[in-house]
């Protein structure tokens, strides 16, 4: 049971982790969906 | 008395016409015959730990054969990489390095675990387990620690008891905690909806400061179908899943036409059209494929041809929820829901389909709930499969719910909740396995929230236990008491607890305590403040998800969640005007409401445009009708009921159409 929970921060800190390594190894900036507009889509076009 | 009986007792005190509940009911009391397990849970542990028994005893047979291959082999089964202890004595070097594999071994379980509970993969602990006991017997050495059938399964034991009295302590420590909670429990009773003098709800207006949250969900959904722009793009077997991006979003959209806009169709309707196919999307159930294979053993990709309530649970509950604000019955055709894999094979399911196949296996399966991810049940899923059959039940004539729902709640109260009352987040189906730790502030919340509509008393109840023993209000503010999951955005798994707040305020509402959720909001736009660009909100570094969460926190009402599954739209409101068209984002419509003949709406200009033509319909043919707030101050409905106006809209303007009798 403990390893369950252990388990599921994994999966938590799994995803910080990449997150970390493709902004500060790799460079790219975080993305941030919820900045995201409908008109991005009408300026793209 | 159990849940189900109080409310079967209680069903017949619903005097309201059109039957929203107008009393109140008592909250059920923790049972205090409960046990720590149910009898299903109980089965399931005491066959897991016969079989374990099992190979523990024939493991610690084997080492005592002369052949050290099969001795390494049989302690490798008693525990993950028990085998290599086997070899842990000569050299500094020899020990060091079986020890380290025995720790890695264990280090490696710990990781095939995560991806048990979090991908229903259940090889990788089969795996590992017996993989590393194959391993510790193929090596050849000539030197055996030969204390090590005895150490390992002494240890084995110890900790087996170890776990047995810690087990007893807690139980003792939950049943004392019970007979404390159920001394604040009571009094305590259910929530009524807030009716007028017709025996409707009053239908306010979405505040105005609301407006832009609603833009945020409503531009993610009214972009192109096969589009996913701004949504958050992690995993997909996880919370930050699109499926559970779009159900959120769908639900806050359905609580918004059922609170505050049930007179408006427009492109709420759109938005929901669009969320309900992009469901169907492959890049949405892909994930079936591979849950199946590595966690159920079989290859087919159908994500509703067996388990997976986590698809088609929140599929249901958002199909049900728009079909029954809108009375539009789409995707209850044959085929509406059209799964297209790569392979070219299509999945052709409905509504119908969905909720047949939800209560067959609600009927099949011990436990009554079922799985999400291969073996793991979680009553949240579930519950969204509830609430689908009993939306269906209303919508169609069926009697699913009223066959299922008794057993149900039963196994709910009796599998899933603990003796203090709290539900628990996931239970295995074959081992009954559990893990409490999961619990949290949120998830309680959740429960409280989601489970009104099906089981109120349950809800409340939940909702009572976290409202005493995890929030203090002081004279100007709310805390809440948090442990690591509450810390964590789970659409997006950032560091936050925008989801925590929202998901607190808007149970709160819906269980009707609107002091503690204005105070929660409060505490969130202190926390995490929002900014509006360009008229849409958005909380910086927060999930799709934690957006829909807070929209529906700010669009309840008390029993708004309930009404709407339960209830659904009463006759006056269904059969008066419409405000069929209005254009987006000129024209946001925070009020659109009908008393049978009057049609009352607020608007909010949503952009530059100065004058908007609105289409109305459902009018009486060729009547005539008076408006108030727009250009024209009479209009004429045509044969087929339908009419426009203008409305000049600089600021909020409230438009009201009456018939001329």
């Amino acid at each position: 049971m403990a390893c369950c929970i252990i388990g599921s921060i994994l999966f938590t800190l799994v995803v910080g982790i990449a997150r970390w390594v493709k902004s500060r190894v790799l460079g790219k900036n975080p993305e941030q969906p919820e900045m995201w507009r409908l008109s991005d889509i009408e300026m793209n076009d | 008395m159990h849940a189900t009986e109080i409310e079967k007792e209680q069903e017949t005190e619903v005097g309201n016409p059109y039957g929203y509940p107008d009393q109140a009911r008592k909250v059920p009391l923790l049972d205090s015959n409960k046990t720590m397990f149910g009898p299903v849970t109980l089965e399931r542990l005491r066959a897991s730990l016969i079989k374990y028994v099992v190979i523990f005893l024939i493991g610690n047979a084997l080492t005592w054969f002369s052949n050290p291959h099969l001795a390494a082999f049989g302690l490798g089964m008693t525990f993950p990489g028990a085998g290599f202890l086997m070899y842990a004595t000569g050299d500094w070097v020899s020990v060091v390095a079986h020890v380290g594999l025995f720790l890695g071994t264990i280090v490696a379980f710990v990781l095939s675990l995560f991806l048990w509970v979090a991908t229903g993969n259940l090889v990788a602990p089969i795996l590992t387990w017996v993989g590393s006991a194959l391993y510790a017997a193929s090596m050849s050495h000539h030197h055996y620690w030969p204390l090590a059938p005895f150490i390992v399964p002494a240890m084995i034991m110890s900790v087996g008891v170890l776990f047995f009295y810690r087990h007893q302590v807690r139980s003792q420590h939950l049943k004392r905690e019970r007979v404390r909670i159920n001394e604040y429990l009571e009094e305590k009773t259910t929530v009524v909806s807030t009716i007028d003098h017709q025996g409707l709800p009053i239908v306010d207006e979405l505040p105005e400061s609301s407006a832009p949250l609603m833009r945020f969900i409503l531009d993610r959904a009214l972009q192109p179908i096969d589009t996913f722009h701004g949504f958050d793009r992690i995993d997909e077997f996880r919370e930050a899943a699109k499926r559970y991006q779009l159900c959120n979003s769908s639900y806050a959209l359905s609580l918004l036409q059922y609170n505050h806009t049930p007179a408006f169709r427009g492109y709420v309707s759109q938005a929901q059209e669009n969320l309900a196919i992009k469901m169907q999307d492959h890049r949405c159930w892909s994930y079936w494929r591979y849950e199946n294979l590595w966690g159920n053993f079989r290859s087919n990709p159908d994500p509703m041809a067996f388990d997976n309530i986590m698809y088609y649970g929140w599929y249901g509950a958002m199909l049900g929820m728009s079909a029954s604000n809108e009375n539009n019955h789409q995707f209850s055709e044959p085929g509406s829901i059209s799964l297209k894999h790569p392979n070219g094979k299509v999945f052709e399911y409905s509504f119908h389909d969905v909720c047949e196949i939800i209560f067959n296996n609600f009927k099949n399966s011990e436990f009554c709930l079922f799985p999400c991810e291969p073996r793991w049940i979680y009553p949240m899923c579930n519950n969204f499969g509830a609430v689908s059959l009993v939306l269906h039940d209303r919508l169609y004539g069926t009697d699913y719910w009223a066959q299922i729902g008794d057993r149900y709640i039963q196994s709910l109260s009796d599998e899933f909740i603990t003796l203090d009352g709290r539900v628990l987040a996931i239970r295995d189906y074959r081992t009954g396995l559990t893990a409490p730790g999961l619990t949290s502030s949120m998830a309680d919340a959740a429960a409280a929230y989601f489970m009104n509509p099906v089981a109120p008393d349950l809800a409340r109840r939940s909702w009572e236990i976290l409202r005493h023993d995890f929030i203090t209000r002081t004279e100007n503010d709310i805390h809440l008491q948090t442990n690591g999951w509450d810390n964590i955005d789970f659409g997006n798994y950032r560091r936050s607890k925008v989801t925590t707040y929202g998901l607190i305020a808007a149970a709160a509402k819906e269980v009707g305590d609107t002091e503690v959720s204005d105070l929660i909001m409060q505490k969130l736009d202190t926390t995490h403040p929002s900014r509006v660009v360009d008229g849409i909100e958005h909380y910086e570094g927060a999930s799709v998800s934690a957006h829909a969460v807070i929209f529906c926190a700010r669009n309840m009402r008390p029993n708004g969640l309930h009404d709407l599954i339960n209830v659904g739209v009463p006759k006056p409101w269904r059969d008066g005007p419409i405000l069929e068209t209005a254009e987006y984002p000129n024209v946001l419509v925070t009020k659109a409401v009908s008393d049978g003949q009057a049609l009352d709406l607020k608007l909010v200009s949503g952009a530059q445009r100065k004058q908007n033509q609105l289409g109305l319909s459902q009018l009486r043919p060729n009547s005539i009708y008076r408006v108030s707030g727009a250009v024209e101050s009479q209009i004429k409905a045509d044969q087929q009921g339908k009419a426009s106006i203008n409305v000049a809209l600089d600021t909020a303007k409230q438009v009201i159409v009456t018939p001329i009798v």
